[in-house]
């Protein structure tokens, strides 16, 4: 008995909010009605409206901090500024999956058995592989060296079928053979790697085709890797002129809480 | 079911709202700081190299030759409407493959070569984190902005500095190399975009003797 008290004090802290166990719609001051009184309708009383109803609660998805790699791919990066906030989520469709090709299940340095499509790489949560360990030079990585993007898996492990889509209205200034640059309106530069490039071809035949608005098809995810080819996923990353005060430099910054801002859009609808 | 267990039962179930309720105030957090967007302005030293620049003979006889082929003519009228000064290369024959793109502060000409995607950006813009002016000893150190500071011993780095390029840096990227560099108070990157192993001019060296050598086709603060 002694110890279903401090659970009972515990599941009522648990219940009720700050503001009281009044729930929203009491207001502060109101007494409360007694079980068994009445009250008369007032015949001179205006109606009364119907309440608004309550704001769905918004669809979240279970996602690491940004920074967080996995443990001994690296050490993330710590800033945590949002270096394109409000882009769209550079892929058509949710559910998609950001997290590490090389440390994932079928990388080069797995944590154990099973191939790139293992349902465990096509799960949440998310994890950011930005400054992921890489010999590339990254002045955001707290070793100067790192991943330089993001990247992410599509809904399924099926190459061209997923599109990937631009961040921002802007233009695409190249397509190579596994590298799509779209220049956005705001200065930031995009770049997709790894989508079906024939399909990429197709859709932008020509330079007068290359205008495109935020959220227009790009391509399909796949595995392009020039000649070669890579697992079936879309690196994503992101350039920007930034400034700490002095002259400006451009350079890659952070991707992944840009992602998880748009992805958490994309999820209720506002994309 | 006796009471201990239904304690045990009620316990584990505040536990696991308590758990829950955390969890949802991670995921409702604050997405992020935004950071601002700031117009870089050049200062007296940047415009009187300007100023040079477009007195130089060489990038003269370059202009007066894209001016008069119909095939770049609109792209020099593009760049001599550009806020930014536009820095391009010296070979004709590259200038003829040129792509330019303009915007709000910024612009980017693309080059095709043999095996090679190059992209010249400029930007007098700039984007500043909220973190970055409100940093103290003990917030989220700065990024290295200067980690890939060009070391003086490469070559082509002494030819750089004495075109006016400062605050000169590559990056080895996924697909070839980066440079980036400060001048006439605007920032640039020159993207090459190498389409397989071992091609000609992605080397740290070549990459910056392409930099240096670019030269000024218009734009720019009047």
């Amino acid at each position: 008995m002694r110890r279903l008290i401090p659970m009972g004090l515990l599941l009522l802290l648990t219940a009720c909010s700050p503001a009281g166990c009044g729930g929203p719609d009491t207001p502060p001051g109101t007494v409360g009605t007694a079980v068994g009184d009445t009250v008369a309708p007032d015949p001179d009383a205006p109606p009364v409206p119907a309440p608004d109803p309550p704001l769905p609660e918004p669809v979240t998805w279970p996602h690491e901090p940004g920074g967080a790699l996995v443990p001994g791919s690296g050490t993330g990066a710590t800033d945590p500024t949002l270096w394109a906030a409000g882009i769209r989520f550079p892929l058509e469709a949710a559910p998609a999956y950001a997290n590490s090709q090389v440390y994932g299940y079928g990388g080069f340095a797995a944590p154990g058995p099973g191939g790139q499509c293992d349902s465990r790489n096509y799960s949440y949560p998310w994890r950011d592989n930005f400054c992921e360990n890489r010999s590339w030079t990254n002045g955001f990585c707290p070793t100067g060296k790192g991943h330089q993007g993001q990247d992410i898996r599509p809904a399924t492990c099926e190459k061209k079928v997923h599109w990937a889509v631009a961040a921002e209205a802007g233009q695409i200034t190249s397509i190579g053979s596994y590298t799509v640059t779209v220049l956005g309106e705001s200065g930031r530069i995009y770049r997709y790697l790894h989508l079906d490039m024939p399909g990429v071809h197709a859709l932008f035949p020509t330079l007068a085709s290359r205008t495109v608005t935020r959220g227009q098809h790009l391509g399909k995810v796949s595995n392009d890797f020039g000649g070669a080819a890579t697992t079936i996923h879309m690196h994503f990353e992101i350039k920007a002129p930034v400034t700490e005060g002095g002259p400006a430099t451009v350079t890659f910054v952070p991707t992944y809480t840009s992602l998880v801002e748009s992805y958490g859009r994309l999820l209720n609808d506002a994309a | 079911m006796n009471r201990r267990r239904m304690a045990a039962v009620a316990a584990g179930g505040v536990l696991a709202l308590v758990l829950a309720a955390v969890a949802w105030t991670q995921i409702r957090q604050d997405p992020g700081p935004i950071p601002s967007e700031i117009t870089v302005t050049p200062s007296r030293t940047d415009l009187a190299a300007l100023a040079v620049a477009r007195q130089d003979p060489l990038a003269a006889r370059l202009r007066e030759g894209l001016d008069k082929d119909p095939a770049t003519r609109a792209l020099m009228a593009r760049a001599a409407a550009s806020p930014v000064p536009v820095l391009a290369p010296a070979d004709p024959a590259l200038l003829q493959t040129a792509r330019l793109f303009t915007g709000d502060r910024h612009y980017m000409m693309v080059v095709l070569r043999e095996d090679q995607i190059i992209e010249i950006y400029g930007t007098t813009k700039a984007f500043q984190s909220p973190v970055a002016r409100s940093r103290d000893p003990g917030a989220a150190p700065a990024p290295n902005l200067t980690t890939a500071r060009v070391a003086p011993g490469v070559a082509g780095r002494v030819r750089a500095q004495a075109q006016g390029l400062t605050n000169i840096r590559t990056e080895r990227t996924e697909y070839g190399i980066d440079v980036t560099f400060n001048r006439f108070g605007a920032a640039y990157n020159v993207s090459f975009i190498c389409e397989r192993q071992g091609v000609a001019g992605c080397t740290e060296a070549e990459a910056i003797a392409f930099a240096a050598d670019l030269r000024l086709i218009g734009g720019g603060p009047q």
